[in-house]
């Protein structure tokens, strides 16, 4: 542990990061041309740089164009903005096991779009995408409120606690309709384990202004949230309007979360993870660790829907269940490490 | 003020030869309160259902005295009857690894699923409804069970560090949960529609259909398991009051902590084996019965129980009420009554 | 009777493998107040939480009445040793005569669960503190005076020889930290308990003290009757502080009069 507060002191010099953040950005790229190459019919880079600026009507261009590009897109905007929402609702939050997922926004959107299926009798992929948006704001305000009316205020273990209870009884009400409602079931399920696949350009293009604002927000409020984290009489002592950052960076969150499940459905872990690792290089400064964030949380996505792409070729895993597989053991390892009593 | 005798109004004190134990004084007649309910419901609830059979005939058939309908033997005393008692055993059976488990971590916003229970259980059920759907249905309870002890004892392990700590158990015990829930997740996601839709029954907690083959493999669990944490109930009061205040009261900390999760763990996977995973009784329960006997828990473990019971039994009563002919699983009604009430509770405690 | 009630031979206490305490020998007297003081993380609570057989030792032993702590079983020593810690939290809605039920533990089995030694004891305890009248109300409800009370008389119907107390006077006001501490000085005049506690006072300390055991870094650096150990020097040496010991003037037991920066009225800093 000593070593590592070392190397944070090293590592936190603007310059270092600076540089960090380009790299990041190489990695970023070349793990999103990847994406757009990877899957059942290999495409070279060479013909994916061909594809995006002079598309000359090909299959492979197609492919390329209509389903590899919104997906590969969809991935790199929802990474970045779970990560983001997470980094965020850690800071907001002072807990360091926050995450959207974990705090019942998941399963709040998944109740609206099963709700919205249900009622209406079909949809797309963009129908849902509207509804998963209030069903994350409702569950979202839920949540945050709670959490804050239990003994003690917002301790880890009461925002973990009221996003249990939030998510037991939504989801409770989710499988409620979905015995009910075959037809919902079959319908619904694949979009309930969360993935990016089949998503189409229009719906990318929907959703986008939620998350851009949502993350131009977010990375605006970094310095806000760095003082924050020294806890809320501190902050107002530096004479900082606390309440306006706190509706402002749930508003983010919102945007964000509500965004990604709208797209991609609920994918947990990402939000949790993310920051963490970015923790280690960053140290605790929110205006370097929300963009590198981004950053991570992107190239982790893709790299995961390469992966839930390649691992049982020709089928395809939702992304959604390979996250909570991979994330859960840090989880634990987490608790393990940072709760001693 | 008297200076030796009776401490006025609080307790009840029982002393022959050799045994001697107090008990708060409201929980006789709390208890008496409580099976008068339970038993009108189900008296109630046998009578429900596609033919209707009147209360007092209830009663007769069950007592084994002759009534009009020759046919309501077999549907009071075949079908309906062992239901009734699986949910009312089940409730019991929640109420008490809830219990256990407040006290165990100090949370009182812990329920039995905490420690993984309702997870392991799951994804077990899960696994055979749908990857071996040809299986007997009796391998079911079984599964459920083994996969909730493997997952409980995985989560106390990983939450050891040197001891155990409420904590980190509750922590684990969530991360656990995700896990098991994603592997649930995928197989929903890729499973047989009609055995998927049979998996999220299970999954919400159902008493349907339950047969006597069920009390009787239920039974001895709750019975042992019951009587073990009514006896280990005394040690919790120690343990309520923190780790060195129990130790230094003289109580083995490590031990009792040991066997009564061993207890809870126990019940609340019978339970769960038996009827699937029915939502927040193992936490609505311990704090009714702290509200009518107060915390010490001589008294509010027995009370807990029947008012688990109690929950159960009504809570599948409603839901062949509300929607009849239409069966809602009462695990469904007891997550619809219990979250807010779980909320509230959260609100409520701010101190 | 033996002289001493608790000693350490070659004690070391540690956290997460760090030793706080190491090599540590120490004699404890029966029938006598002791107060441990020391500046913050000297090892005082540490030390009382080994004594009070809450923390395994890495090396060394503690010996009660010539027999190591650890080979006796926990009820045979909660029965002769009391512990209460810092700011111990009671349940819900536990009434006072409840909470003072439960330091009747060491005493009770399955099958004996309330004998009529349990609640003599009990209903003693709560004469001893005057907390009859309060006796049926919620531990919670309490001041901080009347719940530390209701803690002290938990371990009063513990009825242990030896008492150790944590800090028991942190957060509470000055009357009621006089309340306690005279409450403690009478349990060891009448019934000769002996008594160990941490104070942050010294003052308290020496006034209440039949002996101070003074300790810094986990070592002891001085200990003995008040009038030897609080000296000006070793106040220096152990606190890092500049003092004047005088008499005090209400109970004659050394008084350390503490020198900082402002010695003056309207004094000005340069």
């Amino acid at each position: 542990m000593e070593r590592i507060k070392e190397r944070l002191l090293i590592q936190s010099r603007p310059s270092l990061l600076a540089i960090g953040c380009i790299l990041g950005i190489w990695l970023l790229l070349a793990c999103f041309v990847t994406s757009i190459a990877s899957g059942v019919a290999d495409i070279s880079p060479a013909d994916v740089y061909q594809a995006l600026t002079a598309p000359n009507g090909s299959t492979e261009h197609l492919i390329i164009r209509t389903v590899r590009l919104p997906r590969s897109l969809a991935a790199l905007m929802v990474g970045a903005a779970v990560a983001v929402a997470g980094a965020i609702m850690q800071g907001l939050t002072r807990n360091p096991l926050a995450d959207p997922g974990i705090l019942g926004i998941n399963a709040g959107a998944a109740f609206a779009v099963v709700t919205a299926v249900f009622l209406f009798n079909t949809g797309s992929l963009n129908f849902y995408a509207g509804f998963a948006m209030a069903g994350a704001a409702i569950a979202a305000i839920t949540v945050y409120g709670l959490g804050s009316l239990g003994r003690g205020g917002l301790t880890p273990l009461n925002l973990t606690i009221a996003g249990a209870a939030l998510t037991a009884l939504v989801s409770s009400l989710t499988t409620g309709i979905l015995i009910i409602s075959q037809r919902t079931l079959e319908e619904i399920r694949f979009w309930l384990a969360g993935s990016v696949a089949g998503r189409d350009m229009e719906l990318v293009i929907q959703v986008m202004p939620y998350l851009l604002v949502g993350l131009m927000l977010g990375l605006v409020l970094g310095k806000q949230l760095t003082t924050l984290s020294l806890g809320d009489a501190v902050a107002k002592g530096l004479g900082q309007k606390t309440i306006w950052v706190k509706v402002m960076a749930a508003m983010s969150v919102v945007l964000l979360a509500g965004g990604s499940v709208a797209i991609a459905g609920p994918i947990g872990f990402i939000g949790l993870i993310v920051p963490h690792i970015v923790r280690f290089w960053t140290g605790a400064d929110y205006r370097w660790i929300l963009p590198y964030s981004a950053l991570c949380g992107s190239i982790l996505l893709l790299l995961a829907d390469i992966g839930a792409r390649l691992i049982i070729q020709p089928q395809e895993l939702p992304v959604g269940i390979v996250m909570p597989l991979l994330g859960a053991p840090f989880f634990i390892y987490l608790t393990r490490s940072q709760v001693k009593r | 003020m008297e200076k030796t005798g009776q401490s006025p109004s609080q307790w009840l004190v029982l002393r022959t030869g050799f045994l001697s134990a107090r008990l708060d004084r409201r929980v006789p007649k709390i208890l008496l309160g409580l099976t008068l309910v339970t038993l009108t419901a189900m008296v109630w609830s046998v009578g429900q259902g596609d033919y209707p059979v009147p209360p007092l005939d209830v009663i007769r058939t069950i007592l084994g005295l002759p009534t009009d309908n020759p046919e309501y033997g077999f549907i009071v005393n075949t079908l309906r009857l062992p239901r009734t008692l699986v949910a009312w055993g089940v409730g019991m059976a929640l109420a008490i690894a809830g219990t256990l488990t407040q006290g165990i971590t100090r949370n009182p916003l812990a329920a039995p699923g905490i420690i993984g229970v309702n997870a392991g259980a799951a994804l077990a059920a899960v696994s055979l409804i749908i990857v071996f759907p040809g299986a007997p249905i009796a391998a079911l309870p079984l599964a459920a069970f083994v996969g909730a002890f493997t997952v409980a004892i995985l989560i106390y392990l990983l939450a050891w560090n040197g001891g155990s700590s409420p904590v980190r158990l509750i922590l684990v015990g969530v991360g656990f949960s995700l896990v098991a829930g994603s592997l649930t997740n995928l197989m929903i996601t890729f499973g047989n529609i009609f055995d998927v839709s049979q998996a999220m029954v299970w999954l919400a907690g159902s008493v349907y259909g339950r047969s006597w083959a069920q009390v009787f493999a239920f039974t001895p669990w709750l019975v042992v398991f019951g009587l073990l944490s009514l006896v280990l109930g005394r040690e919790l009061n120690a343990l309520q009051m923190g780790d060195d205040v129990a130790r230094s009261l003289g109580s083995r900390l490590e031990w009792q902590r040991g066997w009564l999760l061993l207890s809870s763990v126990a019940l609340a996977a019978a339970a769960v084996a038996t009827a699937g995973g029915i939502a927040f009784v193992g936490l609505m329960a311990p704090h009714i019965a702290r509200q009518l006997v107060g915390p010490s828990h001589e008294g509010l473990l027995p009370t807990a129980a029947l008012t688990g019971g109690m929950v159960v039994v009504l809570a599948d009563l409603l839901g062949r009420l509300l929607f009849a002919p239409i069966e809602l699983p009462c695990g469904i009604i007891t997550a619809v009554i219990g979250a807010p009430y779980f909320m509230y509770l959260l609100i409520r405690d701010r101190k | 009777m033996t002289d001493t009630a608790l000693t350490t031979r070659k004690l070391t206490l540690a956290y997460d493998g760090k030793p706080i305490i190491e090599g540590l020998d120490l004699a404890i007297l029966s029938g006598k107040i002791t107060v441990l003081v020391g500046p913050n993380g000297c090892g005082k609570s540490t030390l009382l939480k080994g004594l009070g057989r809450l923390l395994k030792p890495q090396h060394g032993v503690v010996y009660l009445d010539s027999t190591s702590i650890f080979k006796l079983s926990t009820k045979k020593v909660a029965q002769q040793l009391g512990l209460l810690p810092q700011g111990p939290i009671a349940p819900d809605g536990l009434t006072v005569r409840e909470l003072v039920a439960q330091g009747r533990y060491p005493y009770q089995s399955w099958l004996q669960q309330w004998s009529k030694e349990d609640e003599k004891e009990v209903e003693s305890a709560l004469a001893i503190t005057e907390l009859q009248e309060l006796a049926h109300r919620p531990v919670d409800s309490l001041s901080g005076g009347q719940r530390q009370r209701a803690w002290i008389a938990m371990t009063l119907a513990q009825n242990t020889q030896i008492l150790l107390l944590d800090e028991p006077t942190t957060f509470l006001d000055l009357a009621h930290q006089m309340e306690v501490l005279d409450l403690l000085y009478e349990l060891n005049q009448r019934e000769g308990r002996t008594i160990v506690m941490v104070l942050h006072e010294l003052n308290q300390a020496c006034r209440y003290g039949d002996y101070l055991i003074a300790m810094k870094a986990g070592q002891v650096c001085a200990q003995g009757v008040p009038h030897n150990v609080m000296t000006e020097a070793l106040v220096q040496d152990v606190f890092g502080l500049d003092c004047r010991i005088v008499s005090d003037p209400v109970a004659g037991t050394p008084l350390c009069i503490p020198i900082g920066r402002k010695v003056s009225v309207g004094q000005k800093f340069a």
